[in-house]
């Protein structure tokens, strides 16, 4: 029972139709969109297919209970894999050598068995074997030149005869397990950075301070050990006026104390307390107001003017000679007229012409930006400085936990695959049978062993044989 | 309105000069299949080394442009930078195939490979080469230079592994004819060809023996399995070294290694395909053939990943419409 069950998860078969499942379903969330509010599902599928692709999981299908239990059995299926063949690899590497002719029962398919006939005496031909042969299998490991040369051999037991055993890049056979060992680190971390972490997001004003965020994946609130105030918020410009940079100041609050104000942007996210805050979005939270200076050209003193921030349509107090004013946009602006006007409203009644605005041969001092100037009965007048903007700037509030796991079985797995895949085990042995007759010529048997069938490793022997041919 | 992407300045005109000199060398590789002149494909080479050589300098040209406009950042970022790129990568790796296996029946598809996408990119209205003197703000980070480079090198690997893959489907299918051919020889004999069939034969003569030709000159199935293996995990090490630096990068721009984003999502699935080729190899009864087909159908799913997403679905990744997206 066990060993079946072994025999059932260890299998390569299993984990390619795991491999081919996951895929197939990574697929699926990339047709439907993910993440998405079940709102917006509604919206977008009507409600009898939305319940079903709900029901199916379809909507959050990575974190479906089916796709975590594939990515699961796939680590089972690969730590049995890996165990089954462990006890092997470490064989091999410690003690490579079998017999020759265990060797050669074991690896008819892919091993070269080749026979050459020399008058040379077997420790002449052993010597100039291992010089052949050693540009390519490096030192032989076991050795034995006139051991038992010119007595009747016995073949059976690995330690006698005459023969040179090579076995190069044996250690590197257990690169698979280590591969298969980073992939299972991997999957771990980030079971376990989904299982403690969070990512989440908020938005916060200008001057504002927060101390919740909400979750990507469902949007339920989560408590921050500490607040965050938003200072300040900017979009740098280049000159043409695509963004640059994008910069937020925030400040950390813990009970009540200030600890630390840092300007984060893309890229350059600030760490606290084990939480990452990053820049994700920005926007405005009211309308853009303009900035109207309302000045009284009747009153010559120091306090004749008022800033005021008009929303687009709103009514507003000029507190002079009971005038009302709101700020409004022409609809249809006729080609090179100045988009917006004043609409003035005295004694709850409308005074029916809008009063234009006329651009002013001065600019601001901040921002060099053009100024209008709108007047009306010689006693008020509006001064247009600018659009306000009152922004919000839209972060990212991660609690990464053990994200260094995932990169250290990265880098485990990068490292196994390069030597699994550069440095390939190959093993050659190469044994002299002394003929019975005297003055009869040797037999030389050469068997080569390559651990992947590759036509490259098959001339190569060749090539080195007819060297060796040669020689003999 | 046919648009050309061919400017002096920013390098754009070598790289439709190479684009140019590309299809010559293809014509002469496919000259090369009919008649197995080895001048002819000599000649070629030299015109395919030649071409690479001009887009290593166009790549300075408008590497040192995109300096003196003030972008600190080698010129890798949009659909235009991305092709040519691809382009260049995949004659690398064929110079490298050709050199170290004397792949000259190679040639003709590895050269089309690369003529499709300079193609793409100098003629598809929406890559245009113009470096802007801006770049989004995510996009300012050394990361995006190796996350893209070991990627590019990745999808080079997996297009000259589709390339020796229809090479040995050819191949193979043709050895399996020959071998049929041969068991059936005697009752071959009763000729029981219909006219329709006949005419066919006569029509498509040219066409067989264009095809016998090109079978002879590729090399040994078992030289362009081993080839087809060797390119595929060179590949894959590159695609998993460039998918690390992609999630390191994500977690130090966007606050999370892994989004789900559907170009991440594709690049787990090639990984994916890969992975199983490489352990295909290692299951009894999946012969060298279902080998050389998983590395065609990956090249399919490369592309998919590649330009299938940015054209169809929206998302962190896109070329098309950079700073349009929400994020930053
Ligand atoms: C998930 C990602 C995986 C990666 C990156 C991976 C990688 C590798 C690599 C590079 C090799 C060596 C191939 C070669 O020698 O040519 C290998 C072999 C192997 N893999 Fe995987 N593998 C993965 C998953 C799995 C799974 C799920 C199983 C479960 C059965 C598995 C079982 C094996 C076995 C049995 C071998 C043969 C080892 C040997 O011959 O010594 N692998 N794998």
């Amino acid at each position: 029972m066990l060993s079946k069950l072994n025999k059932f998860f260890s299998s390569i078969k299993l984990a390619i139709i795991l491999f081919i499942l996951i895929a197939a379903i990574s697929i699926i969330g990339t047709v439907i969109d993910q993440g998405d509010t079940l709102a917006q599902y509604k919206i977008i599928y009507g409600d009898t297919v939305f319940h079903i692709l709900y029901w199916l999981g379809f909507l959050n299908i990575y974190s479906s209970w089916y796709f975590i239990g594939l990515a699961v059995l796939l680590i089972l299926t690969m730590i049995t894999a890996s165990a089954n063949k462990l006890p092997k690899v470490i064989k091999n590497i410690i003690e490579p050598y079998t017999s020759f002719d265990n060797a050669l029962k074991k690896n008819s398919y892919k091993a070269k068995y080749t026979t050459i006939q020399s008058s040379k005496s077997p420790s002449e031909i052993l010597n100039i074997a291992e010089k052949t042969f050693a540009k390519k299998f490096g030192k032989p490991v076991l050795k034995n030149l006139d051991g038992n040369a010119g007595k009747n051999a016995v073949h059976n037991k690995n330690s006698s005869g005459n023969f040179l055993f090579f076995s190069k890049n044996s250690i590197f056979r257990i690169s698979p397990n280590i591969a298969h060992f980073g992939v299972i680190v991997v999957l771990t971390g980030v079971f376990l950075g989904v299982a403690l972490g969070y990512r989440s997001y908020t938005n916060i004003k200008v001057g504002q301070t927060v101390q919740h965020s909400y979750l990507l994946k469902n949007n339920n609130p989560v408590l921050l050990p500490f607040k965050i105030k938003l200072d300040n918020y900017a979009t740098k410009y280049y000159k043409n006026g695509m963004p640059k940079a994008y910069i937020s100041t925030l400040t950390i609050i813990k009970k009540h104390i200030a600890i630390l104000t840092k300007s984060i942007r893309v890229n350059h996210p600030l760490t606290y307390d084990g939480i990452t805050i990053y820049q994700a979005s920005y926007g405005h939270y009211k309308p853009n107001a303009a900035q109207i200076l309302v000045l009284n050209l009747k009153n010559k003193n120091k306090n004749n003017k008022r800033l005021i921030y008009a929303v687009p349509g709103k009514l507003y107090n000029s507190k002079i000679s009971n005038i009302k004013f709101s700020f409004n946009f022409f609809k249809n602006p006729a080609k090179n007229q100045i988009p917006f006007y004043i609409s003035i409203i005295k004694n709850n009644k409308t005074v029916t012409r809008p009063i234009v605005f006329q651009e002013l041969p001065y600019r601001t001092k901040k921002g060099n930006m053009p100024l209008f100037f709108a007047k009306y009965n010689n006693n008020i007048a509006f001064v247009f400085a600018g659009i306000k903007t009152y922004y919000y700037s839209g972060v990212e509030i991660t609690k990464n936990v053990d994200t260094y796991i995932v990169w250290i079985g990265s880098a485990i797995l990068i490292f196994a695959l390069f030597f699994s895949f550069f440095f390939n085990q190959k093993s050659l042995w190469i044994r002299v049978i002394p003929s019975e007759e005297k003055e009869k010529t040797n037999k030389i048997e050469l068997l080569s062993v390559p651990n992947k069938k590759f036509a490259s490793f098959y001339s190569m022997i060749d090539r080195l044989t007819e060297i060796f041919k040669k020689q003999i | 309105m046919i648009h050309m992407n061919a400017s002096i300045l920013d390098g754009s005109f070598y790289f439709t000069i190479s684009l140019i000199m590309l299809i010559v060398s293809f014509i002469g590789y496919f000259i090369y299949i009919f008649t197995a002149n080895k001048l002819v494909s000599t000649a070629s080479f030299i015109v395919v080394a030649a071409a690479f050589a001009l887009q290593t300098f166009a790549f300075i040209i408008r590497w040192r442009y995109s300096y003196q406009i003030g972008i600190y950042i080698p010129p890798l970022i949009d659909l235009y930078d991305s092709l040519v790129f691809f382009a260049y990568v995949i004659l690398f790796g064929f110079i490298l195939l050709k050199l170290f296996y004397n792949f000259n029946s190679l040639g003709f598809i590895m050269t089309f490979i690369s003529i499709c996408a300079l193609g793409f990119a100098t003629f598809y209205p929406l890559s245009t080469s113009a470096i802007e003197p801006y770049i989004i703000p995510a996009l300012k980070s050394y990361w995006l230079l190796y996350h893209i480079i070991s990627l590019f090198l990745a999808y080079g690997a997996f297009a000259a592994a589709f390339g020796i893959g229809i090479l040995f489907l050819l191949k193979y299918n043709q050895l399996n004819v020959i071998k049929q051919n041969k068991n059936k020889k005697t009752d071959d004999k009763k000729n029981n060809l219909n006219a329709v069939k006949k005419i066919a034969l006569i029509i498509f003569y040219p066409f067989t023996l264009l095809y016998k030709q090109f079978i002879l000159l590729s090399p040994s199935i078992d030289i362009l399995d081993e080839a087809i293996y060797k390119v595929v995990v060179f590949g894959f090490l590159f695609l998993s070294i460039g998918i690390v630096i992609g999630a390191a990068w994500a977690d130090n721009a966007w606050g999370g290694y892994w989004s789900w984003d559907p170009k991440e999502t594709w690049s787990l699935i090639t990984w994916i395909t890969y992975a199983v080729f490489i352990h295909a190899r290692l299951t009894k009864g999946w012969n060298e053939k279902k080998m050389a087909w998983i590395a065609v159908i990956g090249f399919i799913v490369v592309i998919c990943t590649y330009l299938g997403v940015d054209l169809l679905i929206p998302g962190l990744h896109s070329y098309i419409s950079p700073g349009a997206a929400p994020i930053l």
